[in-house]
């Protein structure tokens, strides 16, 4: 799940599938209390959407990239590009939403009314 | 089977050394601080203050692989760590020392002998008798070849503090040095003072010293389960912070909690001091990337580890007076000397307890699993939950056994607190992320208490000191004797039914 500066670009930008990952830092008392949430939410959509995090301590160039300002830094990315982000403790709920809206944009994973409501969430953000 | 600190990494060791491109703030206001500085590789590189031979590297070799890290008594450990005991003299830290020692650690330590101090103030003295140092430490070195590099020092003597750190360079300090008796904080102001001054400005001051000279080492801070009180909620008494998934719902609206550090409801002065502890050690890892387990540890109880019952210079202390006692170590002196058990109010209070010998193995194991740089993180320690007055009863049953005839007494209650509440407390990283599993039953521990107690000499010390049992301190500031509620025979009285959770899963 940890990425670095490096692979990043391959993981992330590179990647195939929808990606959440986390910006985080060991002094950060809301980025440990997440981690067994992560873990559940990266099994649950294995093979569709990625889960990573990456210490922007211990990668800077990656903080300095985007600029982040608060942590955790939680940012779903499609096809290289940043699609949502929301900085601060957040419910597993709403970790799964990103998820869910990062994959409904593919038109993958949900169906039917769930694909109803997420599109209807996602003019409310302006994605759509 | 891989043993539970096997994938730690060097971010966790404390003879990792960083270097290059260490920003402490690689977010939110430093931003342009770090634009200037940086290249477009930043990389943290780290050299290993055990093998600078190796030149610098990147910190991802496991304590598995690394071949400074064997195997001992409990998953790797450090090859000759080096610990320095804060408190070395006391209950716990000589236990300690002599379980480290004989594990291979390399051990230090300092003590003021405060403790000795104010249980004489009381007119009180330990049941279990205690050497002076020199002799403890020439037993040590007699019985098991122990070399301890000791001082006699107070933590704010920081000129002092700072040379021997300096000297011996710690990978971990275990930081038991405070004054940890609730009663005494609330004598009078002067105590009140002392006991702020000494735990609270003490700890502040080592922080400093600690990001001066040995900013790597792990720091093991003993905090208390008596810092979160007993919240009439019955909300669980979460391991510092709240969960992520824990949330707050006001007027319609919600947010997650997940990483704030929860409410603490301290119980006296004493325990309001491990509170200002326990801000100022969270704040300094986030500010210079120290690293630290606040551990909120139940009550102790008992006397036995391998070490300490050894041979008799090697025992540890043991108190039973109103300020020092804890309320096991207490009750067990009480049923040998013919005195009713103390319950203070209803004895409906629960609380947390760890037998020393298992709050030892925990030590060894936090000091084994250091936290990364920047790292602060809250441990609950404790072993099982009881309500006092049935404590009373089991203690009552094991006296029983050794031939004493033990009656209960329930006497007002010289503390402000809640004396029936629900409680719950939730410790769940050490049997769950460092491999503690309790083996002291607390029948058992009790017995061995007993035991050791009820040989003559050990009895008549407790018969000397009989009047230093019944408590006189009260939280309003009164000096009173605490009036007889009821007096009773085990097994007499129905108790309240409700009861503790312990959540370890
Ligand atoms: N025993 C328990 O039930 C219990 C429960 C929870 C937490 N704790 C905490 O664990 C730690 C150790 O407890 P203990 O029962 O061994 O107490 P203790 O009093 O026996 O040990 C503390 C030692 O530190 C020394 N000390 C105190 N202030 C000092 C100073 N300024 N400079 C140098 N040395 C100093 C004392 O002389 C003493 O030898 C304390 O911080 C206490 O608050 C104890």
């Amino acid at each position: 799940m940890e990425l670095t500066a490096k692979s990043f670009k391959d993981k992330v930008l590179a990647s195939p599938r929808p990606v959440l990952v986390e910006f985080w830092a060991s002094w950060c008392l809301p980025c440990k209390q997440v981690e067994p949430t992560l873990k559940k939410l990266a099994d649950a959509y294995r093979g569709r959407c990625d889960v990573y995090k990456i210490n922007v301590d211990r990668n800077p160039t990656a903080s300095r990239d985007y600029s982040i300002q608060g942590l955790p830094t939680f940012a779903t990315f499609r096809d290289g590009k940043e699609l949502e982000r929301k900085t601060a403790s957040q419910s597993e709920e709403e970790l799964e939403g990103m998820i869910r809206r990062a994959l409904a944009e593919r038109g993958d994973g949900v169906s039917g009314e769930e694909q109803r409501i997420i599109e209807e969430r996602l003019k409310d953000l302006g994605y759509l | 089977m891989s043993c539970f600190n096997a994938n730690k990494t060097c971010w966790n060791c404390p003879a990792a050394v960083f270097k290059g491109n260490v920003d402490f703030r690689a977010c939110g206001q430093s931003q342009d601080e770090i634009k200037a500085k940086l290249g477009d590789e930043g990389q943290i590189m780290i050299e290993c203050a055990r093998r600078p031979d190796l030149g610098y590297f990147e910190p991802s070799i496991t304590f598995e692989q690394c071949p400074e890290w064997i195997e001992g008594e409990y998953g790797l450990q450090l090859k000759n760590m080096r610990v320095m005991i804060l408190g070395m003299d006391g209950y716990l830290g000589w236990a300690l020392a002599l379980k480290l020692g004989r594990m291979g650690f390399q051990v230090s330590g300092i003590d003021n002998y405060t403790r000795r101090d104010t249980v004489a103030e009381k007119g009180a003295h330990t049941i279990v008798p205690i050497e002076r140092m020199t002799e403890r430490l020439h037993a040590a070195s007699e019985i098991y070849g122990l070399n301890f590099n000791y001082r006699r020092m107070d933590i704010r003597e920081r000129d002092h503090l700072a040379a021997f750190l300096d000297e011996v360079k710690p990978e971990a300090i275990v930081h038991y040095a405070e004054i940890p008796s609730a009663p005494y904080s609330m004598v009078d102001a002067d105590h009140a003072i002392e006991v702020q001054d000494n735990n609270t400005l003490g700890t502040l001051g080592l922080l400093w010293l600690i990001k001066d000279i040995v900013p790597e080492t792990s720091l093991i801070k003993l905090g208390t389960m008596g810092e979160y009180g007993a919240p009439l909620t019955g909300r669980p008494l979460f391991e510092g912070m709240f969960p992520a998934d824990a949330t707050l719902t006001w007027r319609g609206r919600e947010w997650s909690l997940g990483g704030e550090i929860t409410p603490r409801d301290p119980v006296s002065f004493y325990h309001v001091s491990k509170v200002q502890d326990t801000y100022n050690v969270y704040e300094s890892c986030k500010y210079w990337w120290l690293r630290s387990y606040d551990v909120q540890q139940g009550v102790i109880y008992g006397v036995h580890t391998e070490e300490t019952a050894k041979d008799p210079r090697l025992r540890t202390r043991f108190d039973i007076d109103e300020w020092f006692g804890t309320v096991i170590n207490r009750f067990v002196a009480q049923a040998i000397a013919g005195i009713p058990l103390t319950i203070y109010g209803t004895g409906e209070q629960i609380k947390g307890f760890i037998a020393l010998e298992d709050a030892m193995e925990c030590m060894v194991r936090l000091i084994t699993s250091p936290p990364e740089p920047g790292q602060y993180d809250v441990v609950n320690q404790v072993s099982g939950i009881h309500k006092l007055n049935e404590i009373a009863e089991i203690i009552a049953k094991v006296g029983k056994k050794h031939g004493l005839k033990v009656e209960i007494q329930r006497v007002e209650n010289p503390r402000v607190e809640t004396e029936v509440h629900p409680l719950e407390i939730v410790s769940r990283k050490l049997p769950r992320e460092l491999g503690f599993n309790p083996t002291v039953l607390v029948e058992k521990e009790i017995d061995r208490v007993f035991t050791l107690l009820m040989q003559p000499e050990l009895t008549s010390r407790i018969k000397e000191k009989a009047h230093t049992i019944m408590p006189k301190t009260r939280w309003t500031g009164e000096k009173k004797d605490s009036g007889v509620i009821e007096k009773y025979k085990p097994g007499e009285k129905t108790y309240g039914d409700h009861h503790g959770v312990l959540d370890t899963e």
